[in-house]
């Protein structure tokens, strides 16, 4: 069970089931871990295969372990389950051996998810990147701008269901821009932990 | 003779089993769904639509559509009230309210129509010739003067309610309008699978096709309309959006365009934005924005009751409105005899048609025939009326004068193709002689105009072109052409040519800009007067500057110039047209980002409790930062004081979450932090913190912070707040680009970790209380130690740094536990009086021990100018080393870094005033430095500064005048060193 010490950064939001069947599903996920995958000079390659993942950009790699979202050339940002303050970045330090180095980032993010069919009208709201069904087959990552908040996008089927990862400073922000932006359609704004 | 508009008892595209009630300067009407606020107006016979910008002359309806240029009126009220909103955009709604503008007290009696009385004054370059002197009385006197006089419409003082937001598409086509070439275009793109979007102003499609009674396929236009339509609607990959205007084009073929989600009701339905902002990329874009009628010109030409001939024909079919009961038709072409056909066949009578030329092309009907009399070979002279018009004088070519009685002269003196988004592009519209109008020139790549906006008029030109322009945009766009490419039949139409009538007989007073007031004479006078560029007649006249942009106004403006210049048209040529084409309300720009969502608001972990405990915040970048935390009763001075004394005296807690944060992982992470700071770093021992600085490449001080030696390859760098994201990007390009061959990564770790600082003479007892069991004893945690640790399951690090001078420790956790941590602490020091502090006692400690801030890195100051000039070593090379060498970073006579205090304690010093060296007749050249940082000082006991003079420390014990002008205050103080408490350090050592 989730220490209720510890804070989110949405804990301070109001979430509401919708009284009908929503347009939109806006979740506040919790109890991911994440941490950023760094590969040593000239070792990208070797760490990728280490860890299982791809070295292409654009596009998510799912392990059982994890799912790596590329940022940059021989970097990735590492998701898992476990919660926050689990082991998560000490195993992917540890696969990874010499060819990287991972930085705890569990707490610096948070993961907000949209779901339905209207979240391509939502997302344009603010995201300048084409995400037409054509140019975003499932496991597309970008990492763009949306409400002037940095924000990493995943998407992870074609409901669709997008992740959107943001710093945790920005995260109240980032969550009034888009429940604002969703405010024309029914929605549905909840907590899904899977710690 | 009955005068002014009335409903026709059939026809039109309106549903005459609603009836919509709305409101008029005050007077009830009735009105039609799917009538405008023109047609409504008309039809209830309104022919007085606003006074005129300058003269506050009558005015009426011109046209029909986006360039109208009289009929602009206030619509809603209270907060909603929108100023210069066009009667002929306007749908109505069930108790919409609307407004004429520009008038007092009444639309019918102005008495500022005074003015015209004094038209020969208000010429040209009035304002610059009238208010020159004397020079005083510009702002008291003339600057209200005019701004009462001048401008359109009142702005709402109330915060709009409504919300307005952005939208990004991509497309492969782009099709702007949804005239026949328009639709065509947009139909047959879409049938090879491309990405099509389409945007139409109105709130129905069709374009012209809506106005006229063509046939298309042997069946009304209309049907074809219709049919398009639904074809285009039924694919995945097309998408129609009406109310929506293109409104600017920009470069990579960015569109952008406006929806006017809930102008046509009264209030938006919940969560509606009013109005959106769509920020389209095309690949292709295509213009299909059709052509504006051109007025004429003649006397007293806007005379309610002078009208477009297309907008004539156009309230007659489309709103089922006779604008007037007896039309005399002025024309240049064969498109105004279509308006009489049009009257006719509604059983209106024409009185005369007036026809420039002596010949027609191959008509229709026969006017004859209908009983029209025509006037061959005749101008206008001028119009007859006071309030609306009453009759037209004509001229023939013998100069023989008839006056024509009327209520309405419908004039058509040419077609304008559309050429404002395409001149957007950045290419200039070239004059065609044959049709007597600028058509597009080149087109940028990736876009192109068809039909009547490239001056295509013929139906059959515009349904083939269209289809045309569809086939190779999407083909350029990557989709190979699988349409039919059966472009619908039309019945052939043989055009005659258009009379080419600028100035011709005129007499009176004759507006070429309508909206502004600019008449013939005006662009004569500017002529005469140098201003024989286009684009300084416009600025001089105020020639197509009003909100309508000219849309009717332009080519004539550019005609009579011509005349007056003796040049051709062609050499002549038009303005740059600039977005947007329409007028957008602010909002619209702004959408989502105002009020609170202006920029987004950045939270540290320990906001809450901030919150919590009663602290008043500032803005930090994007960060909330807890200013102060005042008592009851206490103002900020009291409450900084108050905050600062106790971290002296005891203990405080201040959030630092804000610092930058890096974590830097490699082999080589050590020599890359020697290669940023000026100072070692391969020595650092893990489990030690080093102040450093880094300088830019040009020798100046960048940012400064502490880095910690966490593992053998591993280190954690803090930056300024300020500077957190730059020099992430700094570190970056030096790594990527600079030194590609060190082993280090790095990332951002800021939000990782919340911190906050524990200072204080207690802070030691505090911290052991806070952390049962961890040792933080010198031995373990000296100065510049850090420790890593765990308790109760939270991790922890601990800095042994010191900001404030005292003894102090930066205490780091995850962020989820930043509110656990705080109160922890915060609990562990209730015994000693623990405080929360906030930005302003930190200057204060900050100040007061001379450590240099923002004020101090200003990207201005060498690190000799900040004291620490010894620090950047001489043994290895770093950024910024080599420029900041260069002479005048080294020159002895630079001001440094000291400190300052009032002679007299009961004065008080401000930043940014300068220092000198005598007491009056200062000004900037004898300044011999500047003050940065200033408080009024609990340790000092009054009010001290970090300034930077010339000769620095060895002013030290001298006298300096403190000259801040924006006050008018003058400051006797006396230099001293910047460490003004505990110079020696021995507080932070414990």
């Amino acid at each position: 069970m989730a220490n209720p010490m510890i804070r989110h950064p949405l804990d301070d939001m109001q979430f509401k089931a919708a009284d009908v069947q929503p347009d939109i599903a806006l979740s506040d996920v919790r109890g991911k871990s994440f941490c950023q995958l760094m590969a040593r000079r000239g070792m990208a390659d070797t760490l990728a295969q280490r860890m299982g993942i791809s070295t292409g950009a654009g596009v998510s790699s799912v392990t059982d372990a994890w799912t790596a979202l590329p940022l940059s050339p021989g970097q990735w940002l590492l998701i898992g389950d476990g919660g926050r303050d689990g082991d998560f970045t000490r195993r992917v330090t540890e696969r990874a051996g010499d060819a990287g180095y991972a930085s705890e980032q569990s707490h610096a993010r948070n993961l907000i998810r949209i779901q339905g069919l209207l979240a391509y009208d939502v997302l344009a709201k603010g995201i300048r990147l084409d995400l037409d069904p054509l140019n975003t087959p499932v496991g597309y990552v970008a990492q763009t701008v949306a409400a002037q908040v940095g924000v990493t996008l995943h998407k992870l089927d074609e409901q669709p269901t997008f992740d959107l990862i943001v710093y945790a400073g920005y995260a109240e922000s980032f969550w009034h821009w888009l429940v604002d932006a969703s405010e024309e359609y029914t929605v549905d704004t909840v907590i899904v932990d899977q710690g | 003779m009955s005068v002014g508009g009335k409903r026709l008892d059939q026809g039109g595209a309106i549903d005459r089993q609603r009836t919509v009630e709305f409101t008029f300067d005050g007077v009830s009407y009735n009105g039609h769904q799917g009538d405008t606020l023109a047609s409504a107006l008309l039809a209830n016979g309104v022919r007085l639509f606003g006074r005129s910008f300058k003269y506050h002359r009558p005015r009426g309806l011109l046209g029909i559509g986006f360039e109208e240029p009289n009929a602009l009126v206030e619509l809603r009220s209270g907060a909603r009230a929108e100023p210069n909103t066009r009667a002929t955009g306007i749908e109505i709604f069930d108790g919409m309210e609307a407004k004429s503008q520009n008038r007092f007290p009444s639309l019918a009696f102005d008495l500022l129509g005074v003015n015209q009385l004094f038209g020969r004054f208000f010429t040209a370059g009035f304002y610059y010739k009238t208010f020159m002197w004397p020079a005083g009385f510009w702002e008291p006197v003339y600057e209200k003067l005019i701004r009462r006089a001048a401008g359109l419409g009142t702005a709402s003082r109330e915060s709009d309610p409504d919300h307005y937001e952005h939208s990004h598409a991509h497309c492969d086509v782009l099709v702007v309008g949804t005239g026949p070439a328009g639709l065509m275009a947009a139909l047959t793109a879409a049938q090879t699978g491309a990405r099509v979007m389409v945007l139409e102003d109105r709130a129905w499609v069709g374009g012209m096709l809506a106005f006229e009674d063509q046939k298309i396929e042997g069946a009304p236009a209309q049907t074809w309309v219709d049919a398009t339509l639904h074809q285009l609607q039924s694919m995945d990959n097309v998408r129609v959006m009406t109310r929506t205007t293109a409104v600017g084009v920009y470069d990579g073929n960015v569109v952008v365009g406006l929806q006017r989600v809930a102008d046509h009701v009264a209030e938006p339905g919940l969560g509606d934005p009013r109005q959106r902002l769509w920020i389209l990329r095309a690949k292709q874009t295509i213009f299909a924005t059709g052509s504006i009628e051109r007025p004429m010109l003649f006397g007293n030409n806007d005379l309610p009751g002078v009208m477009l001939a297309s907008a004539v024909r156009g309230y007659v079919h489309r709103f089922a409105v006779t604008p007037g009961r007896a039309v005399v038709i002025v024309t240049t072409n064969d498109d105004g005899y279509n308006t009489a056909f049009a009257l006719h066949e509604a059983g209106e009578p024409v009185v005369a048609i007036v026809d420039a030329r002596d010949k027609s092309g191959e008509l229709a009907k026969d006017p004859s025939t209908l009983g029209i009399k025509v006037y061959r070979g005749s101008l206008p002279v001028k119009a007859v009326g006071w309030q609306s018009v009453k009759g037209l004088v004509i001229e023939n070519a013998q100069q023989q004068r008839t006056t024509i009685d009327c209520d309405c002269i419908a004039v058509s003196g040419g077609f304008n193709p559309d050429v404002n988004l395409y001149s957007q592009t950045g290419h200039a519209p070239v004059w065609n002689e044959s049709i007597a109008a600028f058509v597009p020139g080149d087109h940028r790549s990736g876009s192109q105009s068809v039909g009547a906006c490239n001056g295509d008029f013929s139906l059959a030109d515009c349904l083939s072109a269209g289809a045309a322009s569809g086939a190779s945009a999407a083909a350029v766009a990557g989709f190979a052409s699988s349409a039919s490419g059966a472009v619908p039949s039309v019945r052939g139409e043989h055009p005659g040519t258009i009379a080419a009538v600028w100035l011709g007989r005129s007499e009176g007073k004759v507006f070429v800009d309508l909206q502004n007031d600019v008449t013939a004479q005006d662009v004569t006078l500017a002529e005469q007067e140098g201003y024989v560029s286009v684009e300084h007649t416009k600025r001089y006249t105020t020639l197509g500057m009003a909100t309508d942009q000219g849309k009717t106004a332009n080519v004539n403006g550019i005609a009579v110039l011509a005349a007056a210049r003796g040049q051709a048209i062609a050499d002549v040529g038009t303005t740059r047209y600039r977005p947007p084409t329409v007028p957008v309300a602010i909002g619209a720009f702004a959408g989502h980002e105002r009020g609170k969502n202006f920029q987004p608001i950045r939270k540290t972990a320990f906001h809450a409790w901030h919150e919590k405990n009663g602290a008043v915040f500032v803005e930090a970048g994007q960060w909330l930062r807890a200013r102060h935390y005042p008592l009851p009763g206490e103002d900020i001075m009291a409450a900084l004081k108050r905050e600062a004394k106790m971290v002296r005296e005891s203990v405080g807690m201040c959030d630092v979450s804000t610092l930058g944060k890096i974590e830097i992982f490699g082999p080589d992470a050590a020599e890359f932090l020697n290669r940023l700071y000026i100072n070692n770093w391969l020595k650092l021992p893990i489990g030690k913190a080093r102040y450093g600085v880094m300088l830019r490449e040009d020798g100046y001080v960048y940012d400064d912070g502490t880095t910690s030696r966490l593992g053998e390859n591993h280190f954690f760098m803090t930056t300024t707040t300020a500077n957190a994201a730059g020099v992430l990007a700094h570190m970056d390009y030096h790594s990527q680009v600079v030194w590609p061959d060190l082993d280090v990564v790095f990332c951002s770790a800021t939000e990782q970790w919340c911190g906050f600082a524990l200072a204080g003479p207690n802070s030691r007892t505090v911290l052991e209380k806070a952390l049962p069991g961890v040792d933080v004893g010198d031995e373990v945690l000296p100065f510049m130690g850090v420790l890593s640790t765990e308790v109760d399951g939270m991790p922890v690090r601990i800095f042994r740094i010191s900001f404030s001078g005292e003894l102090a420790y930066e205490v780091n956790v995850p962020w989820g536990y930043g509110v656990a941590a705080w109160e922890r602490f915060f609990a562990a020091g209730q015994e000693h009086g623990i405080i929360a502090y906030g930005t302003e006692a930190l200057t204060v400690l900050r100040i007061e021990k001379g450590h240099a801030a923002g004020q101090e890195l200003d990207g201005r100051t060498t690190a000799a100018d900040l004291g620490m000039g010894r620090m950047a070593s001489k043994t290895k090379s770093f950024i910024g080393q080599p420029m900041s060498q260069r002479a005048g970073m080294t020159a002895a006579d630079r001001p440094s870094l000291v400190g300052i205090k009032v002679v007299d304690s009961s004065q008080r010093l401000r930043g940014g005033a300068h220092l000198f060296d005598r007491i009056d007749g200062v000004d900037s050249r004898g300044s011999i430095g500047w003050v940065t940082s200033v408080t009024d000082s609990p340790a000092v006991g009054c009010w001290i500064a970090l300034a930077f003079i010339k000769g620095g420390s060895e002013q030290i014990g001298k006298r300096f005048y403190a000259h801040y002008p924006l006050k008018d205050e003058v400051v006797e103080v006396e230099v001293c060193s910047p460490h003004f408490f505990d110079p020696d350090g021995e507080r932070l050592r414990g």
